[in-house]
């Protein structure tokens, strides 16, 4: 009797156990299993790219093309992403239905420079940090703002390099790049960004 | 023999329904909770990518922090950025436990002269980070703490023991060995970036492991206080740990696990028992201003090696190093508050916790956690 009562109290207290390590184990999986799954449904797109968008809206406002490159006053820029396009939508939604200086914008998408058409903005992804020379001696004499966002893409001849600092965004303005293109930058924008020349010497913010 | 069998059963199934129904509540709680942050995402943050961000100036966009989910705890800070941080930590344990059965006074009075039955642990934490570059970031915390420890006595006498002062000063050093908190990690997949972080910290003993205080008989003077009421463990602790961290727009997560290793034994003949420590949270932002998140804990605390020479272990159970260890799992939810960024706001955060036990096997009798309050302000600049 004395050993079936103990027996008892010994399974007892291991159910009592393991119900305890059993409804964490639960717990655990539940937050784990509930902490990814709204990722994988939703494939947000970062905030960081709603931002560089806005950047780029504001950079049209303070540049000028030369007038050749619109068939019309009221022709569309044409913003231009080369490479993987980590915007996804964000473009499209921000941008889709506004006009800048009485212009819309047109948004298109390439795999290779060599299927590039006309442009005035050139986004240059960083999945194409490999082919930056090629992709910068290609638009030699363009009137078309490249804009990058890895380490010396200005210093290589790109016109606008995005730059995290401390969580916030800045950017860098190739001065010699943007007038050999043609481009008229605003002295605003060129207050703002840190200006970078061809020659091997930067300037300040 | 037959009933107390079946009582041992009965209560068995007892512990084993309240056990089920407290993970069946929290099961429900937890889906709606998560359920519900869509509904906030709609109002919030899945709006984002028609939030008009074009209207902004040029200035304005440079003011908008890229990176804007997270929370207190082991995290990281881009190069040349500082953070001054201030914790208070509120914690109270009332009652006894052994195994992972509640017990009465009585219970433990059948086999000491006093039982504890309730303390309250208060810590200021300040502390400071600072990144070295983005991927070593190195910190500074010192705590200060104030411990209160009531008592009853066989003879049915209550009396109350006080502890307080700085306790030991932690350095760490976090390293990101995969992945990278900029750009490049958000290309990695369209959950946003995920990085692993290696975690060394060294506590220095700098917290007392004399306190003293007035026992049950006040004409006996100040005595020796237990373990559990000393301010430092009296040892160099190592901290080695690895962190798994994950961020999208809206959500980040975090796991970890963390071992602290006593190196050697204290000027008092004892070393605390390692402790090994895992760790989960979520966090949902709300708003820009506001982001809310939950968190599990889960510690294997061991019991003391050796023993203090002062303390008498048949006295009280808190004078026993061999009652020192146990398991233990955590529950807290929290809420982040961001000030609203202008000139002299940027970069402030409020971090508001409260937390519960979900489970406790403590080689008992010890007293055992009933909740916990957390606020922390941080200030990144």
């Amino acid at each position: 009797m004395f050993l079936t009562q103990t027996v008892t109290a010994i399974r007892s207290r291991r159910i009592r156990l393991k119900a305890g390590f059993v409804s964490s184990l639960i717990l655990f999986i539940a937050v784990c299993t509930l902490a990814v799954a709204p990722m994988s449904v939703r494939g947000q797109t970062p905030r960081e790219y709603q931002i560089k968008a806005a950047f780029i809206h504001n950079f049209v406002k303070f540049i000028e093309w030369p007038a050749h490159t619109f068939p019309e006053k009221t022709s569309p820029v044409i913003l231009c992403i080369i490479g993987k396009d980590p915007f996804g939508a964000v473009l499209e939604s921000m941008m889709g239905g506004k006009t800048i200086k009485g212009r819309g914008m047109v948004i298109r998408r390439f795999e290779r420079i060599e299927d590039l058409g006309h442009c005035h903005i050139l986004f240059v992804s960083s999945s194409e940090r490999g082919s930056l020379t090629q992709i910068l001696v290609a638009l030699q004499g363009l009137s078309l703002l490249t804009i990058g966002e890895m380490d010396a893409f200005a210093e290589s001849g790109g016109i606008i390099n995005f730059i995290l600092k401390r969580s916030r965004i800045r950017f860098e303005i190739n001065v010699d790049a943007a007038a050999l293109s043609g481009l008229k930058i605003s002295s605003k924008l060129l207050s703002l960004a840190t200006v970078v020349r061809n020659t091997p010497h930067t300037g300040s913010e | 023999m037959l009933t107390d069998g079946f009582k041992e059963r009965f209560s068995g199934f007892i512990t084993l329904r309240r056990n089920f129904f407290r993970s069946v509540i929290i099961a429900t709680l937890l889906p709606i909770w998560v359920t519900m942050f869509p509904l906030g995402s709609t109002l919030a943050g899945a709006a984002e990518p028609q939030h008009d961000l074009t209207d902004l100036s040029l200035e304005e966009l440079m003011d908008l922090d890229v990176f804007s989910v997270n929370v207190l705890g082991t995290h990281t800070h881009l190069e040349d950025e500082w953070m001054l941080g201030y914790q208070y930590m509120f914690m109270s344990m009332d009652g006894n436990r052994n195994g992972t059965q509640k017990i009465s006074d009585q219970d433990v009075l059948k086999d000491f002269m006093v039982a504890p039955t309730n303390m309250t642990t208060q810590m200021h934490m300040i502390g400071v980070m600072h990144g070295l570059s983005d991927d070593l970031t190195l910190m500074v915390m010192l705590p200060y703490i104030k411990k209160s420890m009531d008592h009853i006595t066989k003879a049915g006498g209550r009396f109350t023991t006080d502890s307080e002062g700085p306790g030991d000063l932690k350095l760490s050093a976090t390293y990101t060995f995969y992945g990278n908190v900029k750009r490049d990690a958000f290309h990695a997949t369209p959950w946003g970036p995920h990085r692993l972080l290696l975690d060394i910290g060294l506590s220095i003993p700098t917290g007392s492991i004399d306190e003293k205080d007035f026992l049950a008989n006040p004409t006996m003077g100040k005595k020796q206080l237990p373990y559990p009421m000393q301010l430092g463990s009296g040892t160099f602790d190592l901290s080695p740990g690895m962190t798994y961290l994950g961020q999208s727009e809206n959500w980040a997560w975090m796991a970890e696990a963390v071992i602290t290793s006593r190196l050697g034994k204290n000027s008092n003949n004892y070393r605390l028992g390692n402790l090994y420590h895992i760790s989960s949270w979520l966090a949902r932002k709300v708003t820009d201003a506001l982001s809310l998140f939950i968190e599990m804990d889960g510690d294997i605390l061991e019991n003391i090696e050796g023993a203090d020479p002062a303390l008498n272990p048949t006295l009280v159970p808190t004078a026993d190093p061999g009652r020192r260890g146990g398991k233990s799992v955590d529950l807290s939810v929290g809420v982040n508050i961001y000030l609203p960024a202008d000139e002299v706001n940027k970069g402030h955060r409020i971090v508001i916790e409260g937390g519960f036990p979900l489970y406790d096997s403590l080689d008992g009798p010890q007293l055992n956690m009933a909740w916990m309050l957390n606020v922390g302000w941080a200030w990144t600049f």
